[in-house]
């Protein structure tokens, strides 16, 4: 997990998986998200720029993380989504529940 | 990296959703004729054709082409439930839709950047203005996976839609990690799986359920789903690979009671269709059987797993077919090769002849089987005609029917492909250029709507397709002046011009006779596509013309272009393939007869067929090759030097020291292929005639591509390549004059029906004159243009040729004694008479082709005598009859003029 710069309080988090949101990388990208969460943050923005695939664990991973911003009432959306994974989260009509951008 | 969304199922769903486009669009055109009188299957059609659209393009995420698919289905329901009425705007809207649509799916991916705010907006204008809400909901209530009550809001329009099509609905939950992830699919092809049994109305996951970063991991995460299926609820399990307990019927009762409930409120004008639908369906919803007539169409996913019932239809690949036609084409080469190979050893291997023949005839249904997964109805080409006749009647103010008949004919996919082009030029011409304004029409008396034919049918192993219009016709006269202006023919050449030349001179490159170039032709472009497409497709265009009645385009066009039986044929030891379509028959001319079959008609070589001419070319001659004839002593082919095929020397002159005369010798004899060209016969001559052998067409090289007489080449069961003659370019090669011919045959088939007539009649009006002392001759008045007295001196000879100055040129004078036995005129005499016979060309007098010689003119009579026939031998001779006490000769002098070459034919 990447983010555009290191995470300072009051100021919206980049969070960016350099891999795709599957089976074998969702455990490590659940941990780094954890800790970035860490602190408390204007807004959190997933950029999903380099991210080509995503599973049912990506799924959940995604929610998961958009639930805990929710608790802590933190704003959610999502940027940079390629054209296959829009699909994917139409579908699961996602974009009900925070923004979605397409990148 | 892979496609999360499999690629084929977005380009099945393209293709599917084109085809659904296109079949409704006759459907849609005849809601629009039909005004307020719509047949239900029609509209049915209609409607589920633009659901499945919608369907699929929900499935796929497509949002766009999703939501002006649902907004046209929800006009279209309120048209098919009565609630909106057929008009040309709401057509027009539609129509724009259907356009809409199809530029989305052309570009798929991009669909969502494709503007449709407009169209939408004309949708719901439409819908506002009926009283439609759209975008109603209902309530539906279902139990999840632990019994607890759960409402779901539903679209209306798409519970409606379940309900008419005889589906139950269910609530089905699928959970990610066991029921997806576990077993190996990804959460797209689960849904993907749950469309191919049913209709997917939502799906979701519940947020309540969803653990946040600390634990989610560790949580199986239940997806909802709700869709439409006709099976029953453990079917519905089965199908979905989800336990009996995670898929639970909607209570349908109660949700009858929300559409009834929503359709009623005074808000809401539209009444319950939905409601209505189900109630009338009720037993066979009970039941889970779908009822007749309301069976949904396919959407892409469930099409490409077949459905119930097993599939008829499977999608594949054109380029895969196309493969495998150039396998078979291979094979069938192949096959010639071994035969040819293994045809000396067929004694010596027992069994080997059966072996053969099974392959040889497996290989050719083989072929046969291949190409016809190729073949592809007419109809999808002319189902786009209605479309654009609507479109341009509108916007020219006129008024067109078009008629189309045979659309269930085939061709090869490649031809039907290439043919649109041609088609759409001829059709937007008639439109634009042969239908009159109605007003126009009126004026002379015609329906004021435009007739416009589109027929397609078999004729002689081709695909014949004709368009007729009952408009306004070409006029040659217009053609020939713009033609002329456009410097397309030189005036010189204009007045040597045929009617069919000068109407089919709307084929050349650049011309048009509109007035205007409008936007939708007149461009000049048109004509010349249609005839170089076809033409490229190895087909032959013709006109047919009447000046205010109406015209007929007609495309001869081959069933397919990969494989064809050809004729093998040999000259000057080359062989050539001709294409059996293009083969009439074959005709042998014993040398000896060659004199009296094969004849010279402006200045070409014609064979007399069945009291028809056909032009002759000789295959060396237009391919630049030395004629050949085999030499009957040494049996080798030798050069043969003669110019005509019709030696007509006398049998005195030949020489006897080179043995035989030539002219009678077996070898010499003529091996003629008769072509069709349309509806034109040429003979080609060749030396030899091999076999029929199915060929494999390879394209030409570019290198030859410019020589019109090769459409292709192909290789023999030798490993020979050989050339695949062209018919219409040798016609072209060879410069044959069909319509100079035809005329000439008119002409004389006219003459002969005029002198049998002439024969047999009774009454006569004839000059009586002499010739030599005491012999009397007969000549019909009618034939005789005039008769002049010309003094003798006045005669000179050019050669041995009689000639005298008629009016400032040289009139060839005949001497009936040089061509019938007869006596001569007395040379004494100072003064004679000579009787100048009436030849008409084009309709007209023409000037005097030759004077007969005779002493002088005794009578003019009207007689009715019985003609006897006569032994004095010569040509124009009717027979003779006794008049006024002296045996009278009858002469017909125009056929004496034709006998000597005056008048164009010759007879030998």
């Amino acid at each position: 997990m990447t983010t555009s710069k290191p995470p300072l309080a009051g100021e919206t988090l980049r969070l960016k998986p350099p891999v795709d949101l599957v089976a074998s990388t969702v455990e490590a990208q659940r941990v780094v998200m954890m800790k970035a969460l860490e602190a408390k943050r204007a807004a959190v923005v997933l950029d999903l720029s380099a991210v080509d695939q995503i599973d049912s664990l990506g799924i959940t991973l995604v929610l998961g993380l958009f639930k805990t911003c929710q608790k802590a009432g933190t704003p959610f959306s999502i940027e940079g989504v390629k054209p296959d994974l829009m699909r994917v989260f139409r579908l699961f009509n996602l974009p009900k529940f925070f923004p979605i951008l397409e990148g | 990296m892979t496609s999360i969304v499999d690629e084929s199922i977005i380009s099945d769903f393209v293709a599917e959703s084109r085809d659904h486009l296109n079949a409704i669009e006759p459907d849609l055109l005849t809601m629009e004729q039909g005004g307020g009188d719509l047949s239900k299957d029609l509209l049915n059609r209609v409607f589920r054709a633009i659901h499945s659209i919608k369907g699929g393009a929900g499935f796929l995420a497509f949002e766009s082409l999703k939501s002006l698919s649902h907004v046209m289905e929800s006009v279209l329901m309120l048209v098919r439930d009565g609630k909106l009425k057929v008009d040309p705007d709401l057509m027009d809207a539609i129509f724009a839709g259907m356009d809409r649509l199809r530029a989305m799916l052309d570009d798929i991916q991009a669909s969502d950047r494709i503007p449709c705010d407009q169209e939408m907006a004309r949708f719901k204008a439409i819908l506002e203005d009926a009283g439609h809400d759209q975008g109603a909901q209902v309530k539906a209530r279902g139990r999840d996976t632990e019994g607890r009550k759960r409402e779901f809001d539903l679209d209306r329009e798409g519970v409606k839609s379940a309900l008419a099509h005889g589906m139950n609905l269910f609530h089905a939950t699928a959970f990610l990690r066991r029921d997806i992830k576990e077993k190996g699919i990804t959460p797209l092809a689960f849904l993907n799986n749950a469309l191919s049994v049913g209709e997917c109305l939502d799906a979701y996951i519940d947020l309540a359920e969803v653990a946040d970063l600390e634990s989610c991991l560790e949580q199986d995460l239940p997806v909802t789903i709700l869709f439409g299926s006709v099976l029953e609820c453990d079917l519905a399990a089965m199908a979905l690979g989800l336990p009996e307990g995670q898929v639970t019927m909607l209570d349908m009762k109660a949700l009858r009671r929300q559409m009834k409930q929503t359709a009623a409120q005074p808000a809401k004008p539209v009444p319950a269709p939905a409601i209505e639908a189900a109630e009338e369906l009720g037993p066979a919803q009970e039941t889970g059987e779908s009822p007749e007539g309301q069976v949904r169409e396919g959407n892409s996913a469930r099409a490409a797993k077949g459905g119930e019932g097993g599939s008829e239809t499977l999608r594949v690949r054109v380029d895969l077919l196309t493969d495998l036609m150039n396998q078979a084409g291979e094979l069938v080469l192949s096959r010639n090769q071994l035969l040819r190979a293994v045809s000396g050893h067929v004694r010596d291997i027992p069994g080997l002849a059966a072996i053969l023949q099974n392959i040889s005839q497996v290989t050719s249904e083989l072929q046969e089987g291949i190409m016809q997964t190729r073949m592809q109805p007419i109809g999808t080409v002319f189902n786009r005609f209605p479309r654009i006749i609507r479109d341009m009647a509108r916007q020219l103010g006129k008024q067109i029917e078009l008629e189309i008949k045979g659309a269930e004919v085939e061709l090869d996919k490649s031809i039907v492909e290439l043919l649109t082009d041609p088609l759409t030029h001829i059709i937007r011409n008639c439109a634009d250029h042969a239908i009159e304004m109605p007003d126009e029409r009126r004026k002379v008396k015609k329906n004021p709507s435009g007739q416009l034919l589109l027929h397609a049918y078999h004729q002689g192993g081709q695909v014949i397709i004709a368009i007729t219009d009952d408009g306004r016709g070409i006029d040659p006269k217009k053609v020939l002046a713009k033609a002329v202006a456009k410097g397309i023919v030189k005036e010189a050449q204009a007045k040597e011009m045929t009617e069919r030349e000068i109407v089919n001179l709307v084929f050349a490159p650049g011309f048009s006779t509109a007035e205007t170039v409008t936007d939708i032709s007149g461009r000049g472009v048109g004509m010349d596509v249609v005839r170089s497409n076809t033409e490229k497709l190895g087909g032959h265009v013709e006109l047919e013309t009447q000046v205010g009645v109406g015209t007929t385009v007609l495309l001869r066009l081959p069933l397919t272009l990969a494989i064809i039986p050809s004729m093998i044929v040999g000259v000057g030891g080359n062989r050539f393939a001709i294409p059996q379509v293009n083969v009439v028959e074959f005709v042998w001319v014993r040398a000896a007869d060659v004199a009296r079959r094969i004849e010279r008609v402006h200045g070409a070589e014609v064979l007399r067929l069945r009291s028809r001419i056909l032009p002759l070319v000789r295959l060396a001659d237009v391919l630049g090759m030395p004629r050949t004839f085999q030499d009957r002593n040494s049996g080798v082919r030798v050069q043969d030097r003669r110019q005509d095929m019709a030696d007509r020397r006398g049998g005195e002159g030949a020489d006897p020291a080179r043995g035989l005369d030539r002219r009678t010798d077996w070898r010499s004899d003529y091996n003629i292929v008769v072509l069709k060209l349309g509806s034109n016969q040429f003979g080609v001559v060749v030396d030899e005639l091999f076999d029929i052998e199915e060929i494999v067409v390879k394209p030409l090289s570019e290198f030859v591509q410019a020589c019109k007489s090769f459409s292709g080449a192909t290789i023999m069961g030798d490993g020979r390549v050989i050339m695949i003659l062209d018919a219409g370019g040798l016609a072209t090669q060879a410069h044959l004059h069909f319509a100079d011919l035809m005329a000439e045959e008119k002409l004389r088939v006219e003459e002969e029906k005029r002198r049998a007539a002439l024969a047999a009649s009774k009454r006569r009006s004839v000059i009586v004159c002499t010739g030599a002392q005491g012999e009397y001759f007969a000549i019909p008045q009618d034939q005789i243009m005039r008769l002049e007295k010309i003094r003798t001196a006045d005669i000179q000879l050019v050669g041995e040729r009689p000639f005298v100055d008629y009016r400032g040129h040289g009139l060839p004078l005949i001497h009936l004694d040089q061509v019938m036995e007869v006596k001569p005129v007395d040379p004494g005499l100072k003064e004679v008479f000579v009787v100048i016979p009436k030849v008409m060309e084009h309709g007209v007098v023409a000037l005097a082709k030759a004077g007969i010689v005779i002493s002088d003119i005794i009578d003019a009579l009207d007689v009715e005598v019985e003609l006897e026939p006569v032994k004095v031998k010569g040509p124009g001779i009717l027979g003779s009859a006794i008049l006024q006490h002296n045996l009278t000769l009858f002469l017909e002098p125009l056929e004496l003029l034709r006998a000597l070459g005056l008048m164009g034919l010759v007879i030998a």
